[in-house]
């Protein structure tokens, strides 16, 4: 069986290795799709959170308080440069016809202003105004609060008796990262990259062999069909686990080469993260 | 000698146009096949030639049947296909493998040693005409070189019996002639041969016993002169249409 095996195996794997064109596009896939999907969709990313940034935000704002406060707010918002307030009645209707990208909307919440900030889902540029309208309510709240700490003698620091902080021990020497989370992920990058290089042998190797006409040949060799049936299924393996590690070496070498500034937030993690044998065992 | 005893085989069939269901396959195919003969199986499209040789060739099981070589059942023979190898005219060979690897796996699976193994090839591929391209992947061979090669493969375990089943089919003149010109040399080496084939002027030139199959039944067989003799004919071709004219 064990010998029977060997051969029938062999001869799998030669078969495969030997379709130049087809272990060649088996190569190029599994080294070249991945980073070239990750570039393709961190570039579209950085292109729209580009032209978000780069567009003019106009906004429209309903005070339903009209204090001193929210008139404060107003001309505050009004002062910046980065956006344009659009008098409107009819917000949801300008925002729905895209004339506003979003809108804010003042109420008294007890002693202070409560603000929410209406936007539509389904454009991308209104969603986009998001990262352009927080910060500036968050200056606006920050400069409030020195205000009110100042008339109470009291500074941001004096807050602020015990400052808690974390450092890694790869920080401290200097090493990238280990995380937890590439586990996240790690189990269906492990899937695709299993079943994308080796799904065309695994199908060669069981319907081509019918569309070949090859089927009456293997099943004239004397040996088993159990035993025919492993070595083919055992080539597939190995093709697969071959496809895992040329996928995984070629997403770590895309995460420790590309630009951070490709990578936003989670991607900048992920490019300090080298994935030890360690986390894969963790895994299974 | 080779002894089919009433093998039965049906597959369910569903026409694409009217949607009938019907059953085809082969029922009660019955013969015997002699050492240093040809027997051929003959008849139409669809009579249920192909489905009798891979069940002699043990790729395919009967639903019901036996069949005997030496007097012993195909059920107790260990390493059946070591003694029984097919050539098909739609089997292929392996794209990428050359016919010397093609040859070594069939050989060392039939438990050949190395040097037995070696003269072997050699003598197959001066035989067959395949030194030149001995070496070269059959990726590109024409359908008469891979003829060659399905040949080689199943003559390397030095079979009791070969089963070629329409193997003549799609090659050119010259191709056709070499394969039955080494069918013909088998016959020489004492081996029970089975060669099936719609072609009449093909089982005239080589075969020594027929059986004339139509749909799936055995109508007559036996040697081939002795069918002359009691049909008053003077080809197969004859006989198979005045055995089939009721049955059309």
């Amino acid at each position: 069986m064990n010998n029977k095996f060997i051969k029938l195996f062999k001869k799998e794997l030669l078969n495969i290795v030997r379709d130049k064109k087809s272990f060649l596009s088996f190569i190029v896939m599994s080294v070249v799709l991945t980073p070239l999907l990750i570039t393709g969709i961190s570039l579209l990313e950085k292109f729209q959170t580009d032209q978000i940034k780069n567009e003019e935000l106009v906004l429209s704002i309903v005070d339903n308080v009209n204090s001193v406060e929210s008139q404060e707010l107003i001309s505050f918002l009004e002062n910046k440069d980065t956006l344009r307030i659009l008098e409107s009645d009819t917000p949801n209707i300008d925002l729905k016809d895209q004339n506003i990208k979003g809108y804010l909307e003042i109420n008294s919440l007890e002693a202070n202003l409560s603000i929410k900030y209406i936007y539509d889902q389904s454009s991308n540029s209104s969603t986009g105004s998001l990262i352009k309208v927080q910060p500036l309510i968050e200056e606006y709240n920050i400069i409030k609060r020195a205000n009110i700490l100042s008339n109470l003698g009291i500074t941001e620091a004096g807050l602020n008796p015990i400052v808690f902080s974390t450092i890694t021990l790869q920080e401290v020497e200097n090493k990238p990262a280990q995380s937890s989370f590439i586990l996240f992920f790690l189990p269906y990058v492990i899937l695709i990259a299993l079943i994308q290089g080796a799904a065309q042998f695994a199908i060669e190797l069981t319907a081509g062999e019918k569309e070949k006409n090859t089927l009456a040949t293997t099943l004239s060799i004397n040996a088993s069909r159990v035993t025919i049936g492993i070595s083919k299924i055992s080539a597939i393996l190995v093709l697969s686990l071959f496809s895992l590690v040329l996928n995984i070496a070629s997403l770590t070498l895309t995460f420790t080469l590309m630009p951070q500034s490709l990578m936003g937030q989670q991607g900048g993690e992920i490019g300090n993260i080298i994935i030890g044998f360690d986390k894969l065992f963790q895994i299974f | 000698m080779l002894e089919v005893k009433n093998l039965t085989k049906q597959f369910n069939r569903v026409d694409k146009k009217t949607k009938e269901k019907s059953r085809v396959g082969i029922t009660d195919v019955s013969f015997k096949s002699s050492r240093g003969k040809i027997f051929g199986l003959i008849g139409a499209n669809g009579a249920g030639k192909t489905t009798t040789m891979r069940i002699i060739a043990n790729l395919t099981f009967p639903q019901s049947g036996e069949i005997f070589l030496n007097n012993e059942s195909y059920k107790k023979i260990k390493n059946l296909r070591k003694r029984v190898s097919f050539v098909s005219g739609e089997t292929q060979v392996y794209d990428r493998l050359t016919p010397y690897e093609m040859m070594r796996l069939f050989g060392e699976f039939s438990g050949l040693k190395n040097r037995e193994l070696e003269e072997k090839i050699s003598e197959l591929s001066n035989k067959l005409g395949m030194n030149d391209f001995l070496n070269d992947t059959c990726v590109n061979f024409s359908t008469g070189m891979k003829q060659k090669v399905s040949i080689a493969r199943a003559l390397v375990t030095n079979p009791e019996v070969l089963v070629f089943d329409e193997v003549t089919n799609g090659l050119d003149i010259f191709a056709s002639r070499a394969v039955k010109d080494q069918i013909l040399e088998l016959k020489k080496e004492n081996k029970i041969i089975l060669y099936s084939t719609h072609i009449m002027s093909d089982a005239e030139e080589l075969c020594d016993d027929v059986a004339i199959l139509h749909r799936g039944k055995v109508l007559d067989s036996g040697n081939v002169l002795d069918l002359k003799k009691k049909y008053k004919l003077e080809t197969i071709e004859e006989i198979f249409f005045n055995l089939v004219k009721d049955k059309l």
